[in-house]
């Protein structure tokens, strides 16, 4: 006992220790900003009012193979950036986002001739609109529910590997971009935390991975933070007071919508049903689809609720069969819904149903998914690993570009879905970036946004954000289980960007 | 004969010195919480500000745990879904601090209250069982907030959980992690002040009699069931707000947050963090928890670890604890007790007892009607206990007058015990009646029995063995200790007057039996005689009218018993006491009583004085072969 | 109505399963297990292990799981519950705690916390009762219930050893006075609850399709309730407290599946649970407990 607490005492002063070692170790890498500050706080310069141009300042001048010197071009309009950044590119060569080899000077032109006319956004102070841009890298961190990374086969390492692909062919204006992700373990709570520890990084931009519910979560934290974070995230519920966060993808409740107009679209005949989860982030989904239903005089027959990691249906199942529902929306994940469709077929229950369509689906109920054929409306390209032609040929040459990368710099070295989307969207942010110039800061990246001037990149849908400033989604793909030739069952587009 | 006049002690008037002292400190620690956290972390480019955040995580862990400590630390009630209070807790004030956007102090306050009315919920069935069934209890009421209430969407947002913003004083908002840092150490001094307002008054002694052995603490007059109910309830509006708190911190809770298959498994966790590093001890408590939120956040390679340690080092205390979570989750500092206690240990001589202190009747206590001597103290008719088929006692009767020595004899198994059970009220006669002083006590729960003025001793030793000897005198005079409780809690100038005055009389007691070596001994540590000593002169602390001595001499050694002889015809003739006493020291009996009952088989088979029963040698010989002295 | 009576038979079958494992432990040891259900987790994983891994047979696999996890009982039994000899029952309790938080900590270490699947041995439809069909694991594990409690009642009445583990449940020291080799009937009964934790976790997972740390952690309750009902001492009453328990949760669900507010079913299984310890705690056939 007397031992006991002679260990409480060693562990008082190993905590005092590692604080003082965690204190003493230093904070993070400096950044762009000015380093005598520190990184939580906007500091007014009291030039935030400027606008218009004047040249910028001379480059640090680290010397190394790739930097050229030269006085920065300016750009009209926007805000121009600290100090400390080379502000022109470099002489080399790069790869664009649609793949092809390009010069950085056409690229740098290209931007320079975007920057023209740009409307003026002032979200971010002069001092911190450049964080995590830098002369060698521009930092990017990202949540996502990593606790499920076995479960989809993807692993950090494969997330990398569109940027593992730009770094080596040349970067961006010269720069390695550098992304990591924290484990948001699917949970708003983890997902704050996992926010935090981005921060801690100072990244150019967070990212925010698949998550309903974790997403608003990040959001409200952002917002609330003394130095926002510029946040581009995955699909969630319309909050437009969120003046920092921003997605390419359609909402929550378009969503909702388009799962209903596909429904009433196709099976318009059949008896409806919706099994939705109890989710304040999923809710508007589920009331869009309602709403869209009863406007088009379309009643369900069966309307159930169920819990996150319910994992037994059976009395939904039963319900859904007693009122013969021949068309059920899944508004829940993908693990929920494999649990759900297994559970049903030993119930010999086959309805038509409608759900977010993922490759895990398809590749562990196999045969099961196609008797009738599952449905899904996704917001991403379909992807079967080694299919290139049919549905597939119109962006064949981009998934063989994917596929190889996979091979070259993945440590799992075979597609998926999920990765695929991820390279998806990396090229999306790798075009911006492009977009943006050698001496982007976040201001303009928000500009460019809103004035429209930064289109998506193929096979990725149209987004527009001249209407809405946050929300850029308005098509959406839908989806049907096929038996792949070559692979076997697999998702297959049958409907590219349809307007929701 | 009796005196009834009590230790003129003061009156809360005036400031005590040690009052101003701790004020003093506590001041010092809230301007210090206030202050350094912001210096620190504002000045410093070299302290991001996620450090700030993993200090506060394992600030708010400490809370929780005190909170579990209340409960399980000190009272011995075992919960293992004490998760379900945080989430209780942080719920509650999420829901009135995100939309409706209350203060967030606000939200704390209602978050105490629900957590509360949740903990009484989950205590009153709490009473009726004990052990193992009160843990199965605990967990199926975990498991109903989780699966049910924290689940419901409009409610608690579902999965998609709710928001939990920063306080906001006027334009000052806490959103920078070391200003909650701040906050956060300001509610740990008051948690700290609490938590100590409870171990130094009678409601922490309460608790640990509780949890030590609830014959004890009703002996001593303590009503068990209130305070069950109440360690419940201050355990769950404590747990509630520290999850409220912990919930502003982070800014999100949803249902998952607090669940059982979440990780950490807050309800487990802190069960590991009470029982193994807290000991019963708030500092180690404290610690335990800063190590188990902050080792696995510093220290990246440790995580995942220190659970499996914690799980492993659970299954070790409780395996090495033959006394079971009562004696591990408190063992006190006894180093220094023991060093004390070991050169008098050594030199015990049981035959040389201390003579027993005088102690007139405190004041405090309820009135007595005047007792005319001779008078019939206690008058049992009619008395039968049942066990299982067995009859233990058969309308047994007895009275004992004031003024006597009554000795109850009888073999092993006669029903002696019982009988005194069935007095005290630990066991329900079949029909039958006791009247003490004209009062039925067949209708009183056995503290209210107590507190009518009957002490009784136990042949294990009715003190709370882990407990300093000091500590027993003052848990004794429980029924002197005549603040309610809530100005316990906050120790308010009454309730401070009244300690000080019971802390002189325990003082004085230590001091008559000559123990005062012994003063911070756990009562464990001492010989069977000493003991027994310090039971009787605790017994006798509050002065009751009438003793039940359960074989007070088992265990000594002749020179001793016949010590023992001289002090009881003492409590008698000195001190106006009345005595009933079971005893198998048959000289002994002969030697003080005044009157002798006779039991076996749960009757009374004869009874009378004791030159009477002393001439039936017959009567003793045939039930103890031995001839009378 | 049949077609409910029908699913709560079913999922009865599964909490029986692990009732019979509850009781057993506490027929034995007089000990409330509370790891009874992570231990079949655990084993799940084994299997999946054995089975996705090292891509041996369903049947390789599932043995193997089986064996482990009896093996983590007997362990358990040597090493913790042997030298707790007369300590309170509750400590004992806490330390099958300490052994729930192991297993749990070290499938996270091991395995990771992602959920994983693992295919189940028999596919297809089963039978057709009611209009409802019980899938062929679902039957299975009804049967193993059945069989598991028949062949245990019989084994502890009937044979020798058998009369050692309830002599030894009632009064261990009188039991060792006797020569009933005492050590040998504990560790017999952990091994065996192991056993059947994992047979109880093998079955119930195909019927779900995926599993992840703490997946048996609401199965365990309710097989609690199913042991509290029948009475910690009774084997048969475990089995028919599984069926009530079953059914009566199959019944609130059903009645309840529009209603928002989630988890009747689990309410109701609570209440029963307290309401057995307050008003019976022997259950309806166990003998007066604790």
């Amino acid at each position: 006992m007397g031992r006991l607490l002679e260990i409480r005492g060693v562990f008082v002063v190993v905590l005092l220790a590692m604080f003082v070692g965690a204190a003493c170790s230093g904070g993070p890498a400096p950044s762009a900003a000015d380093p005598a500050e520190s990184p939580g706080q906007i500091v007014d310069n009291g030039d935030s009012g400027k606008i218009g141009g004047g040249k910028l300042g001379k480059g640090k001048g680290k010397s190394s193979g790739k930097k050229g010197g030269g006085s920065g071009g300016t750009s009209s309009g926007g805000s121009s950036g600290g100090g400390g950044v080379p502000a022109d590119a470099t002489d080399g060569s790069t790869v664009s986002a649609t793949g092809q080899k390009v010069s950085e000077k056409q690229q740098a032109e290209r931007a320079r001739r975007l920057a023209k006319g740009l409307p003026t956004v002032n979200m971010w102070p002069q001092s911190t609109a450049q964080m995590g841009f830098t002369d060698d890298a521009i930092t990017l961190c990202g949540h996502a529910a990593l606790t499920f990374a076995e479960a989809f086969d993807t692993r950090p390492e494969d997330i990398n590997v569109y940027w593992s692909m730009v770094n080596d062919n040349g970067g961006v204006y010269g720069r390695d971009v550098h992304l990591t992700i924290e484990d948001d373990a699917y949970r708003p709570d983890n997902a704050v935390q996992a926010a935090e520890r981005c921060k801690a990084k100072n990244p150019f931009m967070l990212i925010g991975g698949i998550g309903f519910d974790q997403i608003p979560a990040v959001r409200a934290w952002n917002e609330q933070e003394q130095n926002r974070l510029l946040y581009v995230h995955h699909i969630a519920r319309q909050d437009l007071s969120k003046k920092y966060s921003f997605s390419f993808l359609p909402t929550v409740e378009q969503s909702g919508r388009l799962a209903a107009r596909w429904i009433l679209a196709k099976h318009k005949s059949d008896k409806i049903g919706v099994i939705w989860r109890q989710s304040e982030a999923w809710e508007p989904g589920h009331k869009t689809f309602l709403a869209s239903m009863k406007s088009a005089g379309k009643g369900l027959v069966a309307d159930l609720p169920v819990q996150k990691d319910q994992a037994v249906y059976t009395q939904q199942i039963a319900e859904l069969k007693a009122q013969g529902a021949k068309t059920v929306f899944v508004w829940e994940n993908g693990l929920a819904a494999i649990e759900l469709i297994k559970q049903a077929k030993q119930q010999d229950y086959h309805p038509t149903w409608v759900v977010f369509p993922f490759q895990i689906m398809t590749d562990t109920l196999k045969e099961e998914m196609l008797n009738p054929p599952v449905e899904g409306i996704a917001m991403w390209p379909a992807y079967v690993p080694g299919a290139t032609s049919g549905p597939f040929a119109p962006y064949a040459a981009e998934i063989a570009r994917y596929e190889e990368a996979q091979r070259k710099y993945g440590r799992a070295q075979k597609g998926n879905d999920i990765l695929w989307m991820t390279w998806l969207a990396m090229k999306q942010v790798h075009q911006w970036l492009l977009d943006c110039g050698p001496n982007c800061d976040r201001n303009r990246m928000v500009a460019l946004l809103i004035s429209g001037r930064h289109k998506a990149v193929a096979p990725n849908c149209p987004f527009n954000f001249k209407a809405n400033q946050h929300v850029g989604g308005f098509l959406g793909n839908i989806f049907k289980a096929t038996n792949v030739s070559g692979y076997g069952p697999g998702w297959v587009q049958t409907n590219t960007c349809v307007r929701i | 004969m009796t005196d009834i006049t009590g230790w003129p002690y003061e009156s809360g008037r005036g400031f005590n010195f040690r009052f101003t002292k701790r004020k003093l400190i506590a001041l010092a620690c809230i301007a210090a919480s206030i202050a350094v956290p912001p210096l620190l972390f504002r000045s410093t480019p070299f302290l991001p500000s996620h450090i700030a955040l993993n200090i506060a995580v394992g600030v708010s862990f400490i809370l929780m745990a005190l909170s579990l400590n209340v409960l399980l630390g000190y009272a011995g009630q075992i919960s293992l879904g004490h998760g379900a209070f945080l989430g209780v807790g942080a719920f509650a004030s999420g829901l009135l601090t995100s939309k409706p956007q209350l203060p967030v102090l606000v939200g704390l306050l209602v978050a105490a209250v629900v957590g509360a009315l949740f903990a009484l919920v989950l205590g009153v069935p709490a009473l009726r069982l004990r052990g193992l069934y009160l843990a199965v209890t605990t967990i199926a009421f975990a498991f109903m907030m989780e699966e049910s209430l924290f689940r419901w969407e409009p409610l608690t947002g579902g999965s998609a959980g709710l928001e939990l913003p920063r306080p906001l004083a006027g334009t000052f908002a806490f959103s920078q992690h070391a200003d909650y840092l701040a906050f956060l150490l300001v509610f740990l001094v008051g948690f700290w002040l609490f938590d100590q307002n409870i171990t130094r008054t009678k409601i922490g002694r309460a608790f640990n009699a509780i949890r030590w052995d609830e014959k004890v603490a009703q002996g001593f007059g303590v009503p068990v069931a209130s305070y069950k109910i109440l360690a419940f309830v201050l355990s769950g509006a404590l747990a509630a707000v520290a999850g409220a708190l912990y919930g502003h911190l982070i800014g999100f809770i949803n249902s998952e947050s607090f669940a059982f298959k979440s990780q950490p498994n807050y309800s487990l966790l802190l069960v590991i963090i009470v029982v193994i590093g807290g000991l019963g001890s708030r500092s180690g408590v404290a610690v335990a928890a800063l190590f188990y939120a902050l080792l696995p956040r510093f220290l990246e390679f440790l995580q995942g670890w220190e659970m499996i340690v914690g799980a492993v080092a659970l299954i070790d205390v409780m395996a090495r604890h033959p006394g079971g979570i009562a004696g591990a989750v408190r063992q006190r500092a006894e180093k220094r007790g023991e060093k004390k206690a070991r050169g008098d240990l050594s030199s015990t001589d049981d035959d040389e007892l201390p003579k027993l202190p005088k102690l007139p009747r405190p004041a405090g206590l309820p009135e007595r009607p005047e007792i005319l001597t001779g008078s019939a103290l206690l008058e049992v008719h009619d008395i039968s206990v049942t066990f299982g088929g067995l009859k233990a006692v058969d309308e047994a009767a007895l009275t004992v007058h004031q003024g006597q020595i009554v000795g109850l004899i009888g073999p092993n198994g006669a029903g002696k015990t019982t009988l005194f059970n069935a007095i005290s009220g630990f066991v329900k006669p079949e029909g039958g009646s006791a009247k003490f002083l004209g009062r039925e006590l067949m209708d009183l729960p056995p503290h209210a029995r107590a507190r009518l003025g009957i002490g009784r001793t136990f042949q294990q030793i009715g003190l709370t063995k882990d407990l300093s000897v000091n500590e027993n005198f003052l848990l004794a005079q429980h029924v002197a200790a005549d603040y309610p409780v809530p100005k316990g809690l906050l120790y308010t100038a009454s309730a401070g007057g009244s300690e000080r005055a019971m802390r002189k009389r325990a003082t004085d007691a230590i001091e008559a039996l000559g123990f005062e070596a012994f003063t911070d001994t756990p009562v464990r540590n001492l010989s069977h005689g000493q003991q027994r000593l310090v039971e009787l002169g605790c017994v006798l602390v509050t002065a009751p009218e009438l003793l039940l001595l359960d074989e007070p001499s088992a265990g000594m050694s002749p020179a001793a018993v016949e010590n023992l002889g001289e002090r009881l015809r003492e409590i008698r003739d000195d001190l106006g006491r009345t005595v009933l006493l079971i005893e198998h020291h048959i000289p002994l009996v002969l030697d003080v009583c005044d009157y002798i009952y006779v039991l076996n088989f749960g009757k009374v088979l004869a009874h009378g004085t004791t030159e009477e029963i002393a001439r039936q040698p017959e009567v003793i010989g045939a039930y103890f072969g031995e001839a009378v002295a | 109505m049949g077609q409910t009576l029908i699913t709560g038979l079913a999922t009865g079958g599964i909490y029986a399963l692990l009732a019979v494992g509850i009781v057993l432990v506490f027929k034995g040891s007089r000990v409330l297990n509370f790891a009874q259900g992570e231990m079949g987790t655990f084993g799940l994983f084994i299997a999946f292990w054995l089975i996705e891994r090292q891509n041996l047979p369903w049947i390789v696999g599932a043995l193997g799981a089986i064996v482990v996890v009896a093996g983590i009982g007997f362990a358990f039994e040597r090493i913790v519950v042997r030298n707790m000899g007369d300590a309170p029952r509750l400590s004992v309790a806490v330390a099958t705690i300490g052994l729930l938080l192991l297993l749990f900590a070290l499938e996270l270490k091991i395995f990771g916390p992602s959920p994983q699947i693992l295919p189940g041995p028999i596919s297809g439809l089963g039978i057709k009762v009611a209009g409802f069909f019980v899938s062929p694991t679902q039957i299975l594990a009804l049967l193993t219930a059945i069989g598991l409690g028949i062949a245990l009642a019989t084994f502890l009445k009937r044979t020798d050893f058998g009369l050692g583990v309830l002599a030894a449940s009632q009064d261990p020291g009188a039991t060792r006075l006797v020569g009933v080799p005492l050590a040998r009937v504990s560790a017999f009964t952990w091994a065996l609850a192991g056993g059947v934790s994992a047979m109880a976790a093998l079955l119930i997972e195909p019927t779900v399709g995926i599993f992840a740390a703490g997946f048996m952690t609401g199965l365990f309750v309710r097989g609690l309730a199913a042991a509290l009902i029948g009475g910690l001492t009774s084997l048969p009453g475990a089995f028919v407290g599984g069926v009530v328990v079953g059914i009566v949760e199959a019944f609130i669900q059903q009645r309840y599946v529009q209603s928002t507010f989630p988890g009747i079913g689990s309410v109701a299984v609570m209440v029963v649970i307290v309401l057995v310890l307050l008003v019976r705690p022997q259950g309806l056939w166990g003998k007066a407990a604790v």
